[in-house]
């Protein structure tokens, strides 16, 4: 299982370097130019399906958007209720599409694998910044991941020496010295609770205080009503309500704020791919509705719809390799 | 003893001239006096009324004000940053002392001691500034203390856009095919004025073109499609069958695209034409921006409104609001495939629910002999109620859509069912049909013997009912098995038609939930008609079924229609098991449209409570999304109410037809 | 129905014989002399029983209905004691006696409305024309085609007039415009209703008066051409001109109708009968030709109760 994870891993690693190395750092959320323009083909129609990730709803609410725009009765219906509805709806074929935000686990892949008899094609789309949220009058200058691990886990694993419950434990003085930290976070069945967990709790187990929100959104509304609370979800959801704060992988580390560049430099500790999962038997073809779906996702158009949801997009490299990956060329 | 004890009591009694103990009054007692009880009942009723008002009124307003066009302020701060925007709300904050540190010095202490004039106290307003293409941010705070200079720019103009949201800026040019031809602010906005309807129209109706023409192509290539496909797994590929299909779909095909490309040129021609025409804006922080015309839906300019101006946005909003499609993953545009999934979802379910509650109903009242059966099946019914309704969708979507659905769509070997060799089917199905036969038999005979009420009828009556259900399971299981079945959805597979959530299923799932409304309130109003009534059409010679047609049931009617109205309401209302048997996201297809077959009960449909929980807890940009929040759940609470009020207006019509006043 | 209740065994009282004999005293008066005898009342009172008193007129008429040795009990409870009575063809009958002693539930007997009530058991025989009435091959429904009946209260059905009176017919089905039309016209003048609403057929039966839709009531009884008219305390719930009206309609009825009338009011039936029964919880007492009845009852009782010292 680890092993299999590692693989995961690697894969996203390989295409956030990938990433960097398609981008010049000053680009920041332009699109790359060299993303092709989207055309669209003929003979396209059906039920589009997707099902999964709730942190990429938006996302894939705004990709079908577009694409309709191209295909007016192909028939988009998009639910996002989590990552972890995503494989059980490919492995059974209710879904077309199953939006993640974590790799698929080994056991999923195994049991797509049971049912179909080959792994499931992932397709890196568009990069995320898992941010760690305060209220806007939240003075904290910056958290280190192993202060992140000791507010949100009991387990401690990042190594943090003691337990963080009120804002004076990280330092903060004056009103905010006794106040007790309240946290948000989001509901078993995302991505990003089982990404937050395996990143920035070193695999530990959460807290029994931290409140399960149904939405990423719903966090963001949660601290942003919360004078003292702290909370985790994607950056697309950031309003001004709320304030990302800058986060240090070690207490020598420089902080990095939650910024494009940082992101595509590789130094945001909590960058991660968005990935969409399509069921392709290697080696055949997509029907057409698929195809063009994956094509669109990687045009200019639907790159651009990653930007106006607030995530980063991919470059032309990572984009061409993915295409490969089911058989399409550019 | 006795005496000696009884003695001083009589004694002692105060006030003894009579002699008689009397037991002492509690004139005092508060709760002797009816007041607190009025005083405690009528308060509760106060508190309940205030909260369902204040409720209302919420809503009401919040929902009411969202589409009011606001003005434009620009404000400079005193660390030279520009913002054009709109104020959306205010509100009074402490600031740190780490807030000052980030002003430049000579303003710091200004700042400072403003706030501690104010106590300490600052203000600060919410600016939606929206170019998020530029900025990357929808909203920003600004406090009073941070200002330098606030301004209501004359020509800034508020673009709504059909991508990337709103657009603040001022006017610098209005551009025709690339060249300025107009620069100054008034001739630039005459002349936005003067082509944005055209090109609205030029866009809607390459809107509509591309889908209704296009769209009834690919429809057309894809029925051939699934035909090849239904050819292929019927009869293989080597057939002639096949080969005739095949035939088929390159002709659709070669039809299709010389029709495509034609509807294609035209879309073309009306898109280059409309290419001609650009606004150019500049931001408030001196960034250069063009917006093509077709890309605005509208633009005003915020700060020139006349009052009618402001009622003319606010309407156009509205019709917007309930005109469109949503865009921008819901935030913006219009619900109006929420309302038809809402209302379509309701009223299909209205047919379902009430038919089978007031039949339901009858038996229970009309024909079942009260007993410990009936008291039970009363019971469970009462019970079910009160049952979590997500419990419902738990089930429809496990036997509706996984079981029902899948068999529908592949038949047996869909849900994992083997299917009988044929000969045992028939054997079976023979059964089955004389089991059924003699169940219809047996019925019959019973029925001519009841009708003279013999004891012997009604025993074969009995008889009869547990050869129907004793016949029930054995189809159940004989469809099931079918080996000569393998769904109407076969050629679509492995996509799913009926195997998923969609409007049927959820209609169904709302039925389920709200018959007991419908029996208990059928049930009411059947009791609620005079045993007289009855006994007079008896005596006139009726039978049951029809004293019940002609008699109960139009006398029961408004209660019925009651209970229709309440299942309505709950059905309309209810978010949690619809999510699990087809509310979504997005469907911008509707459930009802004019398309054959017209309903389209496997489509997924969007709906407007769910709706309201997508805006709410999955907004892309939360702080925009709030105000929809509210109109929306305006707008629900207003469907549903006009979905009662329509009920209540027939009811109150059939009740002045049926029940004026005694005498 | 016929099922006799498993008390019935020990309340069986003497076997009446199926026709009604009327004992003959030689001197009425005497038969119960003040003192001489202990009252029928009290000996009915304490459960026993006591043979009803029927005149010698009785046996003269032509019966159109027919009850003998009828008795009827609501579960456990008995209401009717072996009452046997002959309604004669043509005539009026009132039932009278105090409240509570089994008229209405006599009146419900005969046309079977008491099978509606599950708890009801009968032990007996009625023939309307000949035909028997409980019997297991009786088609209820036919049965009480062949009579109309008329409630305490008025219950208009809620539908318009037109529609309430042709109800017997619709029920049966009657298409014909005309037919029902007709049957409608003669029904509503018959009821003396006619003049009144002839002009609003459409409206709603709930819409009249209290008078009219007991007027409306019989009009509906009488569409179907019954054999028998019963008619439970018809005027209780009127006022005095709305029961003079049905009091002139029971007279123009009587002849072409059997009536079987159940009334408080003793001025009605004197007014209105030929005949008349006096019943006691449940049990016959005396039934004989109005007129002997009120001015010169054969039974103490029957005297005592008319003129108000009883009941
Ligand atoms: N449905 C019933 N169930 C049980 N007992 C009943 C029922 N209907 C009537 N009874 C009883 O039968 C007896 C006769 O009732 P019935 O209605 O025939 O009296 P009545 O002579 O019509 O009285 P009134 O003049 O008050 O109308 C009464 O003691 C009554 O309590
Ligand atoms: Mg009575």
């Amino acid at each position: 299982m680890s092993g299999r994870n590692s693989t995961c891993r690697r894969v996203c690693l390989a295409c956030l370097i990938y990433a960097v190395m398609s981008y010049p750092a000053w680009a920041q959320t332009k699109l790359d130019p060299k993303l092709p323009e989207y055309k669209p083909a003929q003979g396209v129609s059906g039920n589009l399906k997707s099902i999964g990730s709730d942190t990429m709803n938006n996302e894939m609410t705004l990709w079908a958007e577009g694409f309709l725009k191209f295909y007016p009765n192909v028939q988009a219906e998009i639910e996002g209720k989590g990552s972890t509805t995503g494989p059980p709806a490919l492995i059974d074929g209710t879904a077309h599409f199953a939006p993640m935000s974590r790799p698929m686990k080994g056991k999923e892949i195994d049991d797509f694998k049971k049912k179909h008899g080959f792994p499931p094609t992932a397709l890196p789309t568009s990069i995320d910044m898992l941010a760690v949220y305060v209220h806007k009058d939240n003075p904290i200058k910056r958290l280190t991941m192993q202060q992140v691990d000791a507010i949100f886990s009991r387990t401690r694993k990042g190594g943090f020496d003691k337990a963080i419950n009120t804002w004076g434990d990280l330092g903060l003085g004056g009103e905010w010295k006794d106040k007790p930290i309240a946290l948000y976070g989001r509901n078993s069945a995302s991505g990003t609770y089982g990404y937050f967990r395996e990143h920035a709790l070193f695999n530990g187990d959460f807290r029994d205080e931290v409140k399960e929100q149904p939405g990423s959104s719903s966090v963001v509304q949660g601290v942003a009503s919360d004078k003292y609370a702290i909370g985790y979800s994607g950056i697309g959801y950031k309003t001004a309500d709320v304030r990302a704060v800058p986060l240090a992988p070690d207490s020598k580390s420089e902080a990095v704020p939650a910024e494009a560049d940082r992101a595509y430099a590789g130094e945001y500790p909590l960058a991660r791919m968005l990935l969409v999962y399509v069921n392709r038997k290697p080696g055949a073809e997509l029907d057409p509705l698929r195809r063009e779906f994956v094509r669109y996702l990687y045009s200019k158009q639907g790159q651009s719809d990653v930007l106006r949801c607030g995530y980063l997009p991919i470059g032309e490299v990572i984009a061409t390799k993915a295409l490969a990956s089911v058989g399409l060329k550019r | 003893m006795n005496a000696s004890s009884l003695a001083p009591v009589t004694e002692n009694t105060p006030g003894g001239k009579s002699g008689r103990s009397r037991r002492p009054r509690k004139g005092n007692s508060v709760l002797a006096q009816g007041e607190p009880s009025i005083w405690g009942t009528g308060g509760a009723l106060v508190v309940a009324i205030t909260m369902i008002v204040g409720l209302l009124v919420l809503v009401l307003i919040q929902g009411a004000v969202t589409f009011w066009p606001m003005d434009l302020v620009r404000i400079r701060t005193v660390d030279g940053k520009v913002y054009l925007g709109e104020v959306t709300r205010e509100e009074t904050y402490r600031p740190e002392a780490e807030v000052f540190t980030s002003l430049p010095p000579r303003e710091r202490d200004r700042a400072r001691e403003a706030v501690q004039q104010a106590a300490g106290v600052a203000r600060r307003r919410l600016l939606r500034t929206g170019n998020y293409d530029l900025t990357g941010f929808h909203h920003q705070w600004v406090s009073d203390f941070q200002i330098a200079e606030e301004s209501k720019p004359e020509w800034g103009l508020v673009v709504e856009r059909l991508t990337w949201g709103n657009f603040y800026g001022t006017p610098t040019a209005f551009l025709l095919d690339g060249k300025e031809v107009a620069s100054d602010p008034d001739d630039i906005w005459a002349q936005f004025v003067n082509h944005h309807d055209a090109v609205a129209e030029r866009f809607s109706r390459s809107v509509d073109l591309n889908r209704h023409g296009i769209g009834a192509l690919s429809r057309k290539q894809n029925a051939a499609l699934l035909a090849r496909k239904q050819a292929e797994i019927s009869y293989g590929k080597s057939s002639s069958e096949y080969a005739v299909a095949d035939k088929q779909f390159a002709e659709v095909e070669s039809a299709c695209k010389e029709e495509d490309a034609r509807i294609k040129s035209e879309i073309n021609t009306l898109n280059k034409e409309n290419d001609r025409f650009q606004l150019r804006l500049v931001t408030a922080d001196g960034q250069e921006k063009i917006l093509p015309l077709a890309d605005i839906v509208r633009a005003y300019p915020a700060n020139r409104l006349s009052f009618g101006d402001e009622v003319g946005i606010y309407f156009s909003r509205w019709a917007e609001f309930l005109t469109q499609r949503p865009r921008q993953a819901n935030t913006e545009g219009g619900v109006l495939p929420a309302i038809w999934g809402t209302v379509a979802m309701t009223l299909l379910m209205s047919l379902v629910v009430v038919p089978f509650g007031v039949l339901a109903a009858l038996y229970l009242r009309e024909y079942a002999k009260s007993g410990p059966i009936i008291s039970v099946v009363r019971i469970a019914i009462n019970n079910l109620a009160g049952v979590p309704s997500i419990v419902f969708g738990v089930f429809g979507m496990g036997f509706f859509c996984y079981l029902v659905g899948k068999f529908i769509d592949g038949g047996p070997q869909h849900i994992q069912v083997a299917p009988m060799p044929p000969a045992w089917w028939w054997l079976a199905m023979l059964a089955v049909v004389l089991v059924g036969a003699a169940a219809f038999l047996v019925g019959l005979i019973g029925a001519r013997d009841r009708a003279k009420e013999s004891r012997f009828g009604r025993y074969l009556g009995r008889f009869a009912v547990a050869l129907w259900l004793l016949s029930l399971a054995p189809v159940v299981y004989v469809v099931v098995h079918t080996p000569y079945f393998s769904g109407f959805y076969e050629a679509n597979l492995p996509s799913p038609t009926f195997g998923t959530g969609g409007v049927l299923w959820a209609s169904l799932t709302l039925a389920l939930l709200t018959v007991p409304v419908v029996i208990v309130a059928t049930e009411e109003s059947l009791a609620a008609v005079p045993n007289s009534m009855r006994e007079g059409s008896y005596a006139c010679g009726a039978s049951k079924w029809q004293t019940i047609r002609r008699i109960v049931l139009p006398r029961a009617l408004p209660g019925i229609m009651t209970g229709m109205i309440l299942a309505m309401a709950r059905g309309a209302g209810e978010v949690a098991p619809i999510m699990l048997v087809g509310a979504v996201k997005l469907a911008p297809e509707l459930p009802v449209d004019g398309v054959f077959p017209y309903l389209h009960p496997s489509r997924s449909f969007m709906h407007l409570g769910f709706h309201i929980y997508d805006l709410g807890f999955q907004s892309l940009n939360s702080e925009a999304a709030r105000p929809m929040v509210y109109t929306t759940t305006l707008l629900l609470i207003g469907i549903v109410a006009l979905l009662n009020v329509m009920a209540v207006w027939l009811r109150s019509r059939l009740r002045r037809r049926y029940l004026v006043s005694q005498f | 129905m016929t099922v006799s209740h498993p008390a019935s065994a020990a309340l069986e009282s003497r076997p009446t014989p199926l026709l009604p004999m009327p004992q003959q005293p030689a001197n009425p008066r005497l038969l119960d002399h003040p003192g001489s005898e202990e009252s029928r009342l009290e000996k009915i009172a304490r459960g026993q029983s006591a043979p009803a008193h029927v005149h010698a007129e009785i046996a003269q008429t032509d019966p159109v209905l027919r009850i003998t040795s009828f008795s009827l009990w609501y579960g456990k409870k008995q209401a009717l004691f072996d009452v046997s009575l002959c309604i004669p063809r043509g005539k009026v009958t009132a039932l009278i006696g105090p409240s509570g002693c089994g008229k209405s539930t006599l009146l419900r007997s005969v046309n079977r409305l008491n099978d509606l009530i599950d708890t009801v058991r009968v032990r007996g025989e009625m023939q309307l024309n000949d035909d028997p009435i409980y019997r297991p091959s009786v088609d209820v429904i036919e049965l009480r085609k062949r009579m109309g009946m008329v409630f305490q209260k008025p219950n208009p059905f809620p539908m318009s007039i037109y529609e309430n009176v042709v109800y017997p017919l619709r029920i049966d089905g009657e298409r014909d415009r005309r037919a029902l039309h007709e049957v409608c016209e003669r029904s509503l003048r018959g009821a003396a209703l006619w003049d009144e609403v002839k002009d609003r057929l459409h409206e709603s039966g709930l819409a009249l008066s209290g008078g009219q839709q007991q007027r409306l009531c019989i009009a509906r009884a009488i569409a179907g051409d019954p054999e028998v008219l019963l008619l439970d305390e018809p005027c209780s719930a009127l006022d005095p001109i709305a029961t003079s009206k049905i009091e002139d309609l029971l007279q123009e009825l009587k002849g072409n109708y059997s009536v079987l009338i159940v009334t408080h009011n003793m001025q009605q039936a004197a007014r209105t009968s030929d005949f008349t029964a006096f019943m006691y919880l449940g049990h016959v007492i005396e039934y004989g030709p109005t007129g002997t009845m009120f001015t010169n009852p054969h039974l103490r009782e029957t005297n005592d109760y008319i003129t108000g010292r009883f009941g």
